[in-house]
């Protein structure tokens, strides 16, 4: 198993860019009937953490920055491929916002890339590894939470994350990007 | 990003358009698109065509990807897109299809009131729909479901909602399907899916979600209107939601799944998000299953609503709704897949009709209509977007012939709620609105501005250009006098 891990101690006050798989960052872009996140992180780790808190803002119309998360859970998700988890990803925030009434960021992530079978190669062109194979991908976060009556409120319900146009890809300068739809 | 269609893009009729199959190679049938030259023009400006052309590429797909005068861009399929499939020619479904809010649909109550009545109590009737119809963002509904009685919700839809005191036996007759879609399955309703829906039922939910208290101030057919109950005056509450977070996990369980399905049947798709699997697969079977449930949640859910509505105004003018005469004119579903019989090549043929962003158009005489407007054939609202005109329409002989008995479903957005909220002040709408006389209440200014009329195309176009395609006539108009937004 090819595993990369980053460790995050602090809360969503200081992550920005501190602590390694967390830095990078999102801007909310425009969609006809919905909205969108574009991201870009330094790791394959930070393009999640980033989307995370990319949601909360379009949840709830301010960013996360100045708000305390608290607690520690663990979330663990399986998915054929990059973006399946991505969705997937997004998706179990909003459902953890659904059942719990909770907020949820990442504090620390770690996304684990099956190693291929016997006989099947890792596809490379341009310097980008497909993380396409019949073994999946991995995600496992451990998760701070904030609860919906503590505020701010939920300003923009969000049905879900989609796979339109989405394409998780690592550039060569080693620069992570993901664009996401998500359904108003 | 636009296409170049010179070439590929043809008019068949005044209010009809078909991209050619050799577009894409891809592309089983052509598309038929149902729009004005007007509306065209915004068609072309968000792309949806090429959802269209990519939805042509399903397997089984029957004559045409057909797009509604309301489409515009969407998941997979374009909103205001009709697909059918055939069962015996490896006809697929895809939850894209329906899309994430499965029964996304409307209804409207008539009353006895007239606007005099109610103009003196409207800004206490807004206020007490507003407060005291929960939109369950970020919050629990008022009805909180244990196991079994979310199976029975999933079963037995409006049916459920009734029996538990939620509504009349009559209301059941006016809503599409009964409010039951058959064949639902629990089972099938993810353990995720069903902790959603718990406790969300009797909840508006946001977004495009509204309850709108109209006025009827035009008549276009006095046969039609009166067999609908409709008198020119009268004051009418409309009530659009679907199945809420349930619906929503639904599809995201099930697009996982026909992520893989689609290798497993070596299923080439030009769109992720198109994903599907054939009806007789066990995973087509297993959605469908789903789907229904989510889809009967959804009528439950806006039987609970019309009880509130019903209740509610009740209280403000101090008679009960039945003294109101707070009758279900009808209820239609937007979101949806459902089995229907329809002629291809001469024979009658059960089919798998997708129906995203578009409204069933059944015609005088078809059995499924309620007996008391069969002669007039379904009745369709077509909510416009907040603020304008919404339509009551009768479905025509024309869409079962063109479009599978299918037509708009409402105004279609042509401008994202982001340049929305940038280029209108919620705060200035709303002021202009009140100035209209109508009244709004919403949960914030950036609500009311992300749903502004400019955001939307021309309910009047889109209905003009259905009406000219023959897929559903004009009945009658309301005029919204106040909404109410989650």
């Amino acid at each position: 198993m090819v595993t990369k891990t980053a460790d995050q101690k602090k809360t969503c006050k200081n992550s920005k860019g501190a602590g390694e798989g967390t830095a990078g960052a999102y801007r909310i872009i425009p969609h006809t009937a919905d909205t969108g996140l574009s991201i870009e992180a330094p790791s394959l780790e930070g393009l999640f953490f980033q989307a995370a808190l990319g949601l909360f803002q379009l949840l709830t119309g301010v960013s996360c920055r100045r708000l305390h998360f608290a607690g520690s859970s663990v979330v663990t998700i399986a998915a054929p491929d990059l973006e399946g988890l991505f969705v997937d990803w997004l998706n179990e925030l909003i459902y953890l916002l659904e059942t719990e009434h909770q907020y949820t960021i990442a504090s620390s992530l770690s996304v684990e890339v099956a190693a291929p079978h016997r006989g099947q190669a890792d596809e490379k062109a341009n310097g980008k590894i497909e993380a396409r194979n019949d073994r999946g991908v991995r995600l496992r976060a451990e998760t701070r939470s904030r609860p919906v009556s503590g505020g701010p409120a939920v300003t923009s319900e969000i049905k879900a994350a989609t796979y339109h146009n989405l394409k998780i890809e690592e550039d060569t300068d080693g620069i992570w990007r993901a664009t996401v739809i998500l359904d108003l | 990003m636009t296409q170049n269609w010179k070439g590929f893009l043809k008019r068949v009729d005044g209010n009809c358009w078909e991209i050619s199959e050799s577009y894409g190679d891809y592309m089983r049938v052509p598309g038929r698109i149902f729009a004005s030259e007007e509306l065209l023009d915004d068609i072309l400006s968000d792309n949806a065509l090429q959802q269209v052309a990519n939805v042509a590429s399903l397997p089984g797909i029957v004559r045409y990807s057909l797009a509604m005068p309301d489409i515009h861009w969407g998941y997979g399929f374009p909103i205001g897109g009709v697909a059918v499939t055939d069962p015996d020619r490896g006809g697929v479904i895809s939850p894209g299809g329906v899309g994430y809010d499965i029964n996304c649909g409307v209804r409207i109550l008539r009353t006895n009131l007239s606007l005099p009545e109610v103009k003196r109590k409207l800004p206490e009737l807004a206020d007490s729909l507003y407060k005291r119809v929960p939109s369950g963002v970020g919050s629990k509904g008022p009805i909180t479901l244990d196991n079994d009685e979310l199976n029975q919700v999933l079963s037995h839809g409006s049916a459920w909602a009734v029996m538990e005191g939620y509504g009349w036996d009559e209301d059941l007759e006016y809503t599409e399907a009964g409010g039951a879609l058959p064949g639902a399955d629990a089972r099938k309703v993810s353990a995720k899916a069903q902790k959603r829906g718990f406790n969300q039922l009797g909840t508006l939910g946001s977004g495009n979600h509204f309850l709108e208290i109209q006025v009827v101030d035009a008549i276009y057919d006095e046969k039609v209107a009166e067999a609908y109950g409709l008198e020119l005056g009268m004051v009418c509450v409309a009530i659009h939601s679907g199945s809420r977070g349930l619906g929503h996990q639904v599809c995201s369980d099930y697009l996982s799944v026909m992520n893989r399905a689609v290798k497993d049947y070596e299923i080439d798709l030009p769109d992720r998000q198109l994903a599907c699997a054939p009806l007789n697969s066990r995973e087509g079977r297993d959605y469908s299953a789903a789907m229904a449930g989510a889809a009967n949640y959804a009528w439950a859910n806006r039987q609970c609503l019309t009880h509130y509505v019903r209740k509610i105004t009740s209280e403000v003018f101090g008679a009960s709704p039945e003294d109101l005469g707070m009758g279900l004119v009808y209820d239609v579903a937007h979101n949806i897949a459902k089995w229907e019989k329809h002629e291809v090549d001469g024979e009658e043929k059960t089919l798998c009709v997708h129906r995203k962003g578009a409204t069933r158009s059944f015609p005088p005489g078809h059995p499924d209509v309620p007996e008391r407007y069969r002669e007039a054939g379904q009745p369709l609202l077509v909510p416009g977007d907040m603020g304008t005109f919404s339509y009551m329409l009768a479905g025509l002989e024309g869409a079962m012939l063109k479009t599978f008995g299918s037509a708009c479903h409402g105004a279609g957005r042509r401008m994202s709620r982001s340049a929305a909220k940038k280029s209108i002040s919620g705060k200035e709408l709303k002021q202009e609105l009140h100035r209209q006389g109508i009244i709004v209440r919403a949960a914030s200014n950036v609500t009311i501005a992300e749903e502004a009329p400019e955001a939307y195309k021309d309910v009047n176009l889109v209905v003009g250009a259905t009406e000219g395609a023959g897929l559903a006539a004009r009945v009658a108009r309301m005029r919204p006098l106040a909404v109410v937004k989650g």
